[in-house]
């Protein structure tokens, strides 16, 4: 037996994978070949080494493990705080109607407070990492009464992934902290449905159209607030961002008590697969 | 936790996706760093290739083997990775920084030979072909047989024989050269 074929047949042993006769030949060069014996042990070393090279490569980390087996909430996960956000925003409505009738419409940057925003992640699950855009990444501009848009900053885009954008609206109350109102989820490139909200006697739409340019993010608001009967919420002549990074888009005074508007963009990434199993 | 009930086939088939990762999650992470994948782009593949195999399940033959079908997807899953011009100078600059800021460890010699021989290897696995690096990772850290791999390679497996064969050998050689290797 040649050299080259006793190694290969030492390494289908080392695998558990000889064939009845070659364990047969490999036997007897063992047993009358000290050059084998040595070659073997040496392969055996080297096996040896590749084992404990393979155990020190580790295990996938443990928030793997946590995205991969949540796979199989986020409709389920969606549904509940979409039901969650719907409970909250009755009860908007039941207090407006309750402490606004007859109240009086104010419009204007004077009633805003900067107040820490509450997590409206209606989406927010395991499988991917959202982040807040700060206010020194985004500029709010009121294009016209109606329409806004956001642009970002360069963004650091991370390759693999997909960047869905989640424009929230949230309701705030005297100075209460703002509640979360309702969530859009758009994908970059794509134009949301229109969404259409009805608060008693005011009514919100919006639709938001996401466009990436190279690097960075724009996001259209167009926006509709109206009500049934003072001229209902007014947007807002100006930007007015608070340390969140969230634009106030139209205010009222509605029986004495103070009500805000905010919209707020958070971005989000999320793998292809996941992205599609999710809207 | 298993629900205990009979019939609820969505949580078994939950149930049953869990123990299907808790059973090949570490396979496929050792081989997608075997393959030269840093830690977080093989957490990546190992996320990926589930979530795939999750959205493929219906497509799995019940005579096809599990463990061949999975790696499959992780093998696919990985050189798709592996293909990326950008992530791979990206991830050779990121080792090239990590070794460079790492402090002279100061540990007993026993380790530090350890830790030298474990580099040792990665730096040779880096000298393999792509298709040595694979064959050889889905025999050791994938546990394959060599028909099960040359199924997932899609060669004969004459030709994965001589794969693995080619990669230990030139394994050996190298880590002969640097004196890592003698037989005891």
């Amino acid at each position: 037996m040649d050299k080259e074929e006793l190694e290969r047949l030492i390494s289908k042993y080392l695998d558990d994978e000889l064939e009845p006769t070659e364990q047969e030949l490999l036997r007897e060069a063992l047993d009358f070949d000290s050059e084998a014996r040595r070659a073997a042990g040496e392969w055996e070393r080297l096996q040896d080494i590749l084992d404990e090279y393979t155990n020190s490569l580790g295990e996938p980390s443990k928030s793997v493990r946590q995205r991969v087996l949540a796979l199989k909430k986020p409709r389920r996960i969606y549904a509940r705080r979409l039901r969650a956000a719907a409970a909250i925003a009755a009860l908007i409505m039941v207090t407006l109607a309750i402490g606004g009738l007859g109240g009086r419409l104010v419009w204007g940057p004077e009633a805003g407070t900067d107040v820490p925003l509450v997590d409206t992640s209606l989406l927010e699950t395991a499988v991917s990492e959202t982040w807040q855009l700060m206010p020194s990444q985004v500029r709010w501009v009121a294009l016209q009464r109606g329409k806004l848009q956001m642009e970002t900053a360069p963004l650091p885009l991370s390759e693999g992934l997909e960047e869905m954008y989640l424009v929230s609206f949230l309701v705030q109350q005297g100075r209460e902290a703002p509640r979360p109102l309702c969530q859009v989820a758009v994908l970059a490139g794509q134009e949301a449905q229109l969404s259409w909200y009805q608060h008693g006697e005011w009514s919100l739409r919006c639709r938001p159209v996401v466009t990436q340019r190279p690097g960075r993010l724009q996001v259209t608001i167009s926006f509709r607030a109206e009500g049934a009967t003072t001229g209902g919420l007014r947007l807002t002549s100006e930007p007015r961002l608070t340390t969140d990074g969230a634009f106030r888009v139209a205010s009222s005074r509605l029986g004495g008590s103070e009500l805000h508007i905010w919209a707020q963009v958070r971005a989000r990434r999320v793998s292809k697969l996941v992205e599609q199993e999710m809207l | 936790m298993r629900s205990g009930r009979g019939g609820q086939g969505k949580e078994r088939s939950t149930d049953d996706f869990a123990s299907l990762y808790e059973r090949y999650a570490g396979r496929a992470f050792r081989y997608a760093r075997m393959m030269g994948l840093c830690e977080s782009d093989a957490d990546d593949v190992v996320a990926e290739s589930f979530l795939k195999a999750m959205r493929a399940r219906a497509s799995f033959r019940a005579e096809a083997d599990l463990s061949t079908w999975l790696l499959t997807i992780v093998r696919n899953t990985t050189l798709n990775l592996l293909r990326s011009e950008g992530r791979r100078l990206a991830r050779l600059e990121r080792l090239a920084g990590r070794k460079q800021a790492q402090p002279a460890p100061d540990l007993p010699l026993e380790q530090l030979e350890r830790r030298e021989m474990l580099g040792a290897v990665e730096t040779v696995m880096r000298k393999l072909t792509r298709e040595q690096r694979s064959a050889l990772s889905l025999v050791t850290t994938g546990g394959l047989s060599y028909r099960q791999a040359a199924q997932v390679e899609g060669v004969a497996e004459a030709a994965l024989t001589s794969r693995i064969y080619r990669a230990r050998q030139s394994l050996r050689q190298y880590l002969t050269e640097m004196g890592m290797l003698e037989a005891e």
